[in-house]
């Protein structure tokens, strides 16, 4: 069992019921995920990446049509789970800390309360102790005076204290693989240092694993083993984290890399130009031609290949090394 | 030097907050004592713990909130002492992006309304006119013509951040107070707001109060920059000053702690011990002193006040009026 990953995913697409039709806003993701490890995932804005894992919890709206050949937790086969069965495993097993923490908690309750329901459903801990035991999370997540914002509804904390209190809601029961979702967006540097201390404490001192979607290449930098890049629903990167960053292989991950401000030089950064495609004007090739600057015609009109795992799972006609495209030798 | 388009004197934020059945509420000082110039076509960038008062201060300068004490001046008048017809025409001239894009966005109203919004009820347009305007803001800040129709939850937290700077622009404002507005966007639509920011400061005018964690950002964006901790600045003085010698040791803690876009880089980290302080009870002295490195007997029992050393304004009793930064002691990253 050693090896068999916490978390197998093979092929996950998610389409939406739309009034203009099916939106396809993932196509064909594949992630594995052991214990211990931590995977970062990051992309464009819209490219799927909170809704990808949001069918792992099972947690879409009905308007969402999921499929994959695989889709496995701890071994359990995630889409032919009971809704029973899925209760039990979510929210024990398997904790998410969600992306929006503000519209995440229920206004309509306390702090305390809030916490204290995962400890009674999942752990079946009496009063006294899950009092303690939510005193113990907030401290861990860093939460002055724990005692007292027990008491406080959501809308008397500032921005970065709801997300705490959703990532305690999360470690609550000790989960064996977390998938967090922009955890630290709200927080300041410091703070956000002290709760990636104790993300990948848990991951290298408990092996719990972790999938975290982030736009801070900074925190990707520092804390990710892998790193998955995310365009338009589909991956089209793979690589270990040094190697991503010294070498991207995909047009999308360099553009991404060149346009942080640390990397600039002037006061205008270098953007990609133009959005991700719609469901108007998808185009027939790569999904990233209209925007790529390394785009041909070829690019434009057939559907690129995935490149090998040393050209880091680049689904790119002609991937880049060291910047610069290399062409295929192309089998006639 | 040229006037303010905004000046903040001494702001002052207090919260009553219950805390439950018999005892008596305990008040919160979120923000004390703010003050600041902001010039025209200016950045000034507010960083800070979490907690510290940002928001607050931001409801403050947008007047969704009159400040517990302390004044607001808008082009030099003083906000507390126009009356509601000035007041109401102060408010178009500063407008916010709110941190919780999400929560700022009626879930029942569509894009397009939502952006049309600020023009029904501050101008007379026709509503042909409003649609152009709002289709060309949505352009500008990357949103598609075929969003306007759609709901909040059919787009991505990036989208929904795009959809509120084009909210908050539309009416052409002075001043915009930005709170958090990239830390939800991805790095390239980061960069495309950004430079749009820059680029409508220019064309427009716009002076910004830009609140924001990433300190990557903040150097590329602003003019000045103040830190706080716990309702108070800290420190205060221009980008370069504060980046390349910072004084506070929360300052230098802030800077050390922002995680480097680059994975072989060798860094150490300042790491703060010591409890978080709470905003109920804040220690006696400096507020920072329970979690300072640095600290002396002085700093736990007189506050030090804001005062200029080497080139800005700092409030430490370590801090020495030298160009070069406070020295601290440093600990490896992620040990
Ligand atoms: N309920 C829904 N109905 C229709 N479309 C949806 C729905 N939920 C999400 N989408 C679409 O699916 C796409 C993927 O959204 P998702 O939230 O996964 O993006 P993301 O990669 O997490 O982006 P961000 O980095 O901004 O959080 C987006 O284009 C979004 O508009
Ligand atoms: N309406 C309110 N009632 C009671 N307390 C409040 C209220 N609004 C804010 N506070 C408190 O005031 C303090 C400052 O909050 P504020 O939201 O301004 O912080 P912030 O600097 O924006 O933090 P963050 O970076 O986490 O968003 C916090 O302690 C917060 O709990
Ligand atoms: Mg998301
Ligand atoms: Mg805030």
């Amino acid at each position: 069992m050693a090896d068999t990953p916490l978390l197998s995913i093979r092929n996950l697409s998610v389409s939406f019921a739309t009034s203009r039709g099916p939106f396809r806003a993932v196509d064909g993701v594949d992630l594995d995920v052991s214990s211990g490890e931590l995977v970062a995932i990051v992309g464009e804005s819209g490219s799927g990446k909170s809704v990808a894992m949001l069918a792992v919890m099972g947690l879409l709206p009905w308007t969402a049509t999921v499929t994959a050949d695989r889709l496995a937790f701890d071994g359990h086969d995630m889409l032919a789970l009971s809704p029973r069965e899925r209760r039990r495993i979510i929210g024990r097993d398997l904790a998410m800390i969600f992306q929006e923490p503000m519209s995440s908690l229920n206004p309509c309750f306390t702090v305390g309360f809030q916490i204290g329901e995962a400890l009674k459903t999942h752990l079946g801990l009496d009063r006294a102790e899950r009092r303690v035991r939510s005193i113990e999370l907030l401290r861990e997540v860093g939460i002055p005076e724990p005692e007292r914002r027990l008491k406080a509804f959501p809308h008397q904390l500032s921005g970065g204290m709801s997300q705490r209190v959703m990532i305690a809601m999360a470690l609550a029961c000790r989960p064996k693989l977390i998938i967090a979702d922009e955890p630290t967006t709200a927080l300041d540097v410091t703070i956000q240092a002290q709760i990636l201390d104790l993300l990948v404490r848990l991951q290298r001192d408990n092996g719990v694993g972790l999938v975290l979607i982030t736009h801070d290449m900074g925190v990707v930098a520092e804390t990710a083993q892998r790193v998955c890049v995310h365009y338009a629903g589909q991956q089209v990167e793979m690589q270990e984290t040094a190697g991503l960053f010294r070498d991207p292989h995909h047009p999308y991950t360099a553009a991404l890399l060149a346009a942080l401000p640390e990397r600039a030089s002037g006061r205008i950064l270098p953007s990609i130009p133009g959005v991700v495609p719609g469901l108007a004007d998808r185009p027939k090739g790569c999904l990233f031609s209209p925007r790529c600057r390394f785009a041909t015609e070829r690019c434009r009109t057939v559907p690129p290949p995935r490149s090998g795992p040393e050209l880091g799972l680049a689904l790119c006609h002609t991937p880049l090394v060291g910047g610069v495209p290399q062409r295929r030798t192309q089998a006639a | 030097m040229t006037a303010p388009v905004m000046e903040a004197v001494e702001l002052t934020q207090t919260y009553e907050v219950a805390r439950g059945f018999l005892s008596a509420p305990a008040s919160v000082k979120a923000v004390s004592g703010i003050s600041f110039r902001l010039a025209p076509r200016a950045t000034l960038a507010v960083v800070g713990e979490s907690g510290s008062g940002k928001s607050t201060l931001a409801r403050m300068l947008t007047m969704i909130e009159p400040p517990g004490s302390g004044a607001l001046f808008i082009n030099g008048a003083d906000v507390a002492e126009a009356d509601a017809a000035t007041r109401r025409r102060y408010r178009g001239e500063v407008q916010m992006v709110f941190q919780n894009p999400y929560g700022s966005l009626n879930p029942r109203q569509t894009i397009g309304a939502a952006i049309e919004e600020p023009l029904l009820v501050n101008t007379s347009l026709s509503s042909a006119e409003r649609r152009r305007q709002a289709l060309e803001m949505m352009t500008r800040v990357g949103l598609r013509a075929e969003h306007h129709a759609r709901y909040p939850h059919m787009f991505s937290g990036g989208q929904r951040q795009r959809i509120a700077i084009a909210r908050a622009l539309v009416l052409r404002p002075k001043i915009l107070v930005l709170d958090e507005p990239v830390s939800a966007l991805d790095v390239s639509v980061r960069a495309q707001v950004l430079n749009l920011l820059v680029e409508l400061q220019e064309s427009l005018d716009v002076a910004y109060v830009f609140v924001s964690h990433d300190l990557g950002v903040v150097r590329h964006m602003a003019d000045d920059v103040m830190v706080m901790y716990l309702g108070r600045a800290v420190e205060r003085g221009p980008r370069d000053a504060i980046f390349d010698a910072p004084k506070h040791p929360y300052t230098r803690a802030l800077m050390s702690a922002t995680p480097i876009a680059d994975p072989g880089a060798r860094r150490e980290r300042i790491v703060l011990e010591g409890e978080l302080p709470s905003p109920f009870n804040p220690p006696s002295g400096c507020p920072f002193n329970p979690r300072c490195p640095l600290v002396m007997e002085r700093c736990r029992a007189e506050m030090p006040p804001l005062e200029r050393k080497g080139g800005r304004l700092v409030a430490c009793w370590a801090a020495q009026d030298t160009p070069g930064p406070t020295p601290m002691q440093r600990q490896p990253a992620f040990a």
